[in-house]
């Protein structure tokens, strides 16, 4: 198995009735290799969860894969029926909400044995397995937390129990969706040393999905970075934070650091509509480089030896990139 | 980095009202507030939880007061009471000389004008099935009523002092970002030409590529008509951004007060410090990580209340700690001496 996921010019289409439909992911490249952590940043709006949740299988009924390529594990088609035996096994998700994740009728213990059941855990087992679990997650006093009910917990305990159950089964692609989000900043970079540990342990593949550029350069080596449902740029965390080569990606980087007596960056306009599918930029409204090629060009991508860019005039010479031509 | 090497001279200068600043009375000032919600029991009494203890602050006009805590920490709380929305605080407060109430709740005309909120989802403060122009109506008649303004002169004003234009007041809330709309949210809050605006969370529920427009305007309007905010926020980098001053809270209690600039070079509490440790801020000079927060929220400890998750903690945090000024900081901390020293 070489990649864990592969998306090439994936898209999701939206069916709605008596109303044309949407196209909220229009042109995706994702390759995530065994070990890869990496991350999908951008506003909202943008696609991001919506390709969490068609790796996931989680894709409402009336949203489906139209157009592209999209595989996991190297082995299902996405295409097709989800396969629901490698969801919560091989595969498991993270959500930004842990409160609405757990069942408020159950006991954490009595939870996390669900999902030890799903991983094969012997019934017998099941509750020192959870306790056990809960230990390795450095959650004090674990058969007390096992004993008690979501709402007895804070939201940073119930995000390292949703963790916990998320971890159980060991999976080997673990896709977290804005894990952090709700938490305090002081409970947030707890929950991230938890999952780097997982990682670091079991050489699982990661997907972060985040608005939040400082999460993302905790956790993730490289990044997409998506606008209206593309795929706009990919390349190491490092050089996508000093030196973006798409003008999208250089604008929310400067948007996401404040300067005490200057004025904050920010990003003029509105996303643009979904409804339509296009070849051309989505960006080119907003960005401050584009030239009239940009409205009537439709666009490729430039490569490089460690990523990609989609953009006529990136801001830097692609590194490795053959003749810089857009394919 | 050195975006906090900038001394607050030139920043303060700017708005013009240092001296006012330093020898005007507060716009705004809270005495020892108290609240406690209860949860209601059929027998016997309800369970009682602290969200505020004894909190004291003065607003001084034209300043950006900016008050950081984690969730459940009692700032939203703080907001409430002043506007009068939670009642049953327990304290003294004062706006512009006048007793505001903050048992019941009541406020005069004049001092609902004068206090004014903005609300962290810009979404959920607008009636979805209106147009906006008809929820900025109702502050529009309030200012009519003190400075005799026609309500569509003040709703043009308002949308202009935001950055937008008449047209937008006859869109339906769907029809506009949230950037658009957290605006709208601001310029409602200026129709009454308040004396105050609290400001609950302005830029978390926004991306990243529009909370600068956000930040921008409100550090536009302190400088264009002095206006004094107190700005909420779990963000230390926001709050470090915009505010003037700052308070911390953790668990309903004031654990450090000072100038922004001071607090996030030489941050003297523990909690600050792990706020500062985890933002994308520059570490501090000694960085700390709490432990887990395993706390029961009825229980509150008579000592310190960071204590339990605090790894500096000895003995002697489970005595009562006091806020204690020194160095121009005010810290609840007895070991604080010795690190701002």
């Amino acid at each position: 198995m070489g990649e864990v996921v592969l998306l090439s010019g994936a898209g999701i289409r939206i069916d709605r009735k008596a109303l044309p439909p949407l196209y909220p992911v229009q042109n995706v490249d994702l390759s995530v290799r065994i070990g890869d952590r990496t991350a999908l940043v951008g506003e909202s709006g943008c696609g991001k969860s919506l390709t969490a949740r068609l790796l996931t299988g989680l894709l409402p009924p009336n949203a489906v894969l139209d157009r592209g390529s999209a595989t996991l594990l190297g082995e299902f088609d996405l295409g097709e029926e989800f396969p629901d035996e490698v969801r919560g096994s091989r595969v498991a998700m993270i959500f930004q909400d842990p409160v609405s994740v757990l069942d408020p009728m159950a006991g954490i213990g009595v939870q996390i044995g669900r999902a030890l059941a799903a991983a094969g855990v012997a019934k017998a087992e099941r509750r020192g397995a959870a306790v056990d679990l809960l230990g390795s997650l450095h959650i004090p006093d674990p058969e007390e937390v096992a004993r008690k009910y979501p709402h007895q917990l804070s939201g940073g305990m119930c995000q390292r129990v949703a963790i916990a159950m998320a971890l159980a089964p060991k999976p080997d692609l673990l896709i977290a969706d804005e894990p952090t989000t709700s938490l305090d900043v002081t409970t947030e970079v707890q929950v991230l040393d938890l999952l780097e540990e997982y990682l670091d342990s079991s050489g699982a593949s990661l997907i972060l999905i985040s608005h939040d550029l400082n999460v993302v350069d905790r956790l993730a080596e490289s990044v997409t970075v998506m606008y209206a449902g593309q795929s706009v740029e990919h390349g190491p965390i490092a050089d996508i934070l000093s030196e973006p080569a798409h003008p999208y990606s250089r604008d929310l980087v400067r948007s996401s650091v404040l300067n005490r007596g200057e004025a904050a960056h920010s990003i003029a306009g509105t996303l643009p509509s979904i409804e339509n599918v296009t070849r051309t930029c989505p960006y080119r409204v907003r960005c401050s480089e584009a030239r009239s090629a940009c409205s009537d060009t439709s666009l490729g991508q430039v490569p490089s030896s460690d990523g990609f860019v989609r953009c006529l005039f990136p801001l830097k010479k692609m590194p490795g990139a053959a003749g810089g031509e857009p394919v | 980095m050195t975006h906090h090497e900038s001394p607050t001279g030139s920043y303060d200068d700017a708005t013009g009202i240092d001296a006012e600043v330093e020898s005007g009375r507060p716009v705004l000032s809270v005495r020892e507030l108290s609240k406690t919600y209860t949860t209601k029991r059929l027998i016997g009494s309800g369970k009682g939880y602290q969200a505020l203890s004894n909190v004291s602050l003065d607003l001084r006009a034209g300043e950006i007061l900016g008050v950081v805590g984690e969730s459940g920490c009692g700032k939203s709380t703080l907001g409430k009471v002043i506007a009068g929305v939670e009642t049953t605080g327990i304290g003294g407060a004062e706006v512009g000389g006048q007793p505001l109430d903050l048992a019941q709740g009541t406020r005069t005309r004049d001092q609902r004008r004068q206090v004014q909120f903005v609300y962290q989802s810009p979404r959920g403060s607008f009636n979805p099935a209106r147009r906006v122009s008809a929820a900025l109506r109702y502050n529009a008649r309030l200012a009519r009523e003190v400075t005799g303004e026609p309500v569509d002169d003040a709703l043009e004003r308002a949308v202009k002092s935001v950055g937008l234009g008449a047209q937008h007041l006859d869109r339906y809330p769907n029809e506009l970002s949230g950037g658009q709309l957290q605006r709208l949210s601001i310029g409602r809050a200026l129709i009454t030409r308040p004396d105050i605006v609290f400001l609950d969370e302005p830029t978390s529920s926004l991306d990243v590529s529009v909370r600068g427009e956000i930040l921008n305007l409100l550090t536009g309007l302190r400088e264009s008509m002095g206006l004094s905010m107190i700005l909420v926020s779990h963000d230390l980098d926001v709050i470090s951004y915009v505010a003037d001053r700052i308070l911390v809270i953790y668990v309903g209690q004031i654990v450090e007060e000072g100038s922004a600039s001071d607090i996030v070079a030489r941050p003297a509490h523990p909690y600050t410090r792990a706020l500062l440790t985890a933002s994308s801020l520059p570490d501090p000079a000694e960085p700390l990580e709490l432990a887990v927060d395993v706390r029961d929220a009825s229980f509150l400890p008579t000592g310190c209340r960071l204590a339990p998750r605090c790894p500096l903690a000895e003995a002697r945090c489970s005595e009562p700690q006091h806020l204690v000024a020194s160095h121009g900081r005010s810290v609840r901390c007895w070991k604080a001496e010795s690190t701002l020293r």
